[in-house]
């Protein structure tokens, strides 16, 4: 009962931006005062692409959380992991048509030639096919390939920053900490892993 | 010869929202809430912050100059709020927000190296306040947006010749004031303060290279470089350095700001070139604040005709 209360709360949370940016584009769109600063288009690009990794941040630490006792920290990744990618597609969306017009000459050059959006354009790829295969149909499935096939989640902590910290100009305090958050959070998995390892082996830790 | 004739859609100066009101916009809208239906009372109810310093017109040679565009102008609200000024924040809206306070009277300014009449000068003898005139320019960003800004000041070179550089000066340096106590981003290490940027001389004695005191027919906001800067329209906005107190004369080519915190991204010259780009993004076209799409960036940010001749026979993707 209360746990399916919480889901709710989380969902709404986590929609709390977009629906903010939604306000704010309505207004936009109205020629009504709005807070998206005099170019909105990169604004938004930047308030999307934060987050979608802060997001991702919160869907790496379930795990954590989960091992630290809160039990039923593993209900809540699906949404969390969707929500990520939901603003990492918003922010996509809004490189594409809102930015660029859809203009695929500048669009494919800047994807191929700029090693920063071509990172980008990798995860979103990986976002995307997590997104698609994280449905119950597709994990009953894919089997064991489903938890190979997501723990691409792993590839996204590292490439994610990586393309952040590159595309910001001057100040890169705000995307160094969440670089250093996810490695934090990868090494804490690393750490597990081997102990189990370990464990295995025979040894008492 | 151009002829500038205003177009109907023209705003007039006083179509424009008060500054003091834009400033407090959001004071204003929660009073203009809670007024309600007492929303008859005139505006100067809504208070305002003793310490901002209130606008201030200027008077100018109101004739059309040649150089100006016929372009609309950005909206002076966008044109006061969407600023580069790290030394109050790297967001756009930091130096709107922060640089308010700041003391710009009085002023002066050091003059020295390479010129015959070195000193501390106050901003006043060095800008005759007389010869003032209007310039709309295109102002290219090198982060790959754009506005048109109607600026007053001075042509560079009149400052140049007051001060008489030796036929040893090659380059001309400026500096923007360093106070981390009124300039709080100058308290993190985005960039190496003082800010600093530079000129070769035949660029800076260009008749486009403008110091300017002011805007919109105002004395120029603390948030766009108040009381003087430099705006040198053929380059990419962090050319025209903000806040000067310094002008130096050199023989060596100075080393600014921008250059020394990436020397792959950005380079001594750094004239708007649609054909070369910034490592990380294309520089072929540029959002125009308050247009939807973008549109092409022009060469020299379209003053070719006037610039182009500088730099004849210089390779641009390598002086970038």
């Amino acid at each position: 009962m209360h746990k399916a209360l919480f889901k709710k709360i989380a969902f709404v949370l986590l929609a709390t931006p977009a629906l903010w940016l939604g306000w704010q584009m309505y207004h936009w769109f109205s020629f009504l005062p709005h807070e998206l600063t005099a170019n909105p288009q990169k604004f938004i690009t930047q308030y999307t692409g934060l987050w979608a990794i802060r997001i991702l941040i919160v869907t790496l630490c379930l795990s954590p959380l989960s091992w630290a006792g809160w039990r039923s920290a593993l209900s809540y990744r699906r949404m969390a992991g969707l929500y990520a990618a939901f603003y990492a597609m918003l922010h996509l969306l809004n490189y594409f048509i809102l930015d660029y017009g859809l203009d695929m000459a500048v669009i494919t050059k800047d994807i191929l030639k700029r090693p920063a959006i071509s990172i980008g354009a990798i995860a979103a790829v990986i976002m995307m096919i997590l997104s698609i295969t994280s449905t119950q149909a597709m994990m009953w499935r894919l089997g064991r390939l489903w938890r190979r096939l997501h723990r691409m989640i792993y590839g996204l902590a590292i490439l994610v920053p990586v393309h952040g910290f590159l595309m910001v100009k001057g100040d890169r305090m705000e995307l160094s900490l969440y670089g250093m958050i996810l490695a934090g959070l990868l090494l804490m998995r690393l750490w597990r892993f081997c102990a189990g390892r370990y464990r295995l082996m025979g040894n008492r830790p | 010869m151009l002829i500038n004739r205003n177009r109907p859609w023209h705003l007039s100066e006083n179509a424009v929202t008060p500054e003091e009101l834009y400033l407090n916009r959001r004071d204003f809208m929660k009073a203009g809430a809670a007024l309600g239906m007492m929303s008859f009372l005139p505006f100067p109810a809504v208070a305002q912050d003793a310490a901002i310093k209130p606008e201030t017109s200027l008077t100018y040679d109101p004739a059309p100059n040649i150089y100006s565009t016929r372009e609309q102008h950005t909206r002076y609200e966008a044109a006061t709020t969407y600023t580069n000024f790290y030394e109050f924040g790297t967001d756009k809206g930091d130096a709107a927000e922060k640089a308010q306070k700041l003391r710009t009277t009085p002023w002066t300014i050091e003059v020295d190296g390479d010129v015959v009449r070195p000193g501390r000068y106050d901003i006043d003898d060095l800008i005759d306040r007389t010869q003032l005139e209007e310039r709309i320019y295109r102002l290219r960003c090198v982060e790959a947006w754009s506005m048109v800004i109607p600026w007053i000041g001075i042509p560079l070179a009149a400052v140049i010749d007051r001060v008489v550089p030796t036929t040893k000066a090659k380059y001309i340096r400026f500096e923007t004031l360093y106070d981390p106590q009124q300039m709080p981003g100058q308290r993190s290490s985005v960039l190496d303060w003082p800010y600093v940027e530079g000129l070769r001389m035949d660029e800076a004695r260009h008749p486009l290279a403008l110091l300017a005191v002011g805007m919109y027919g105002k004395e120029l906001r603390p948030q766009n470089g108040a009381p003087v800067r430099l705006v040198v329209p053929w380059k990419y906005g962090f050319k025209s350095i903000k806040s000067i107190v310094r002008i130096s004369f050199t023989r060596r080519r100075p080393l600014n700001s921008w250059q020394k915190s990436a020397p792959r991204e950005y380079g001594f010259y750094a004239n708007v070139n649609p054909e070369v780009d910034h490592p990380r993004w294309s520089q072929a076209k540029e959002r125009r604040i308050g247009e939807f799409f973008r549109r092409p960036t022009l060469m020299f940010n379209g003053y070719g005709e006037d610039v182009a001749s500088l730099y004849s026979g210089m390779n641009l993707r390598k002086y970038f």
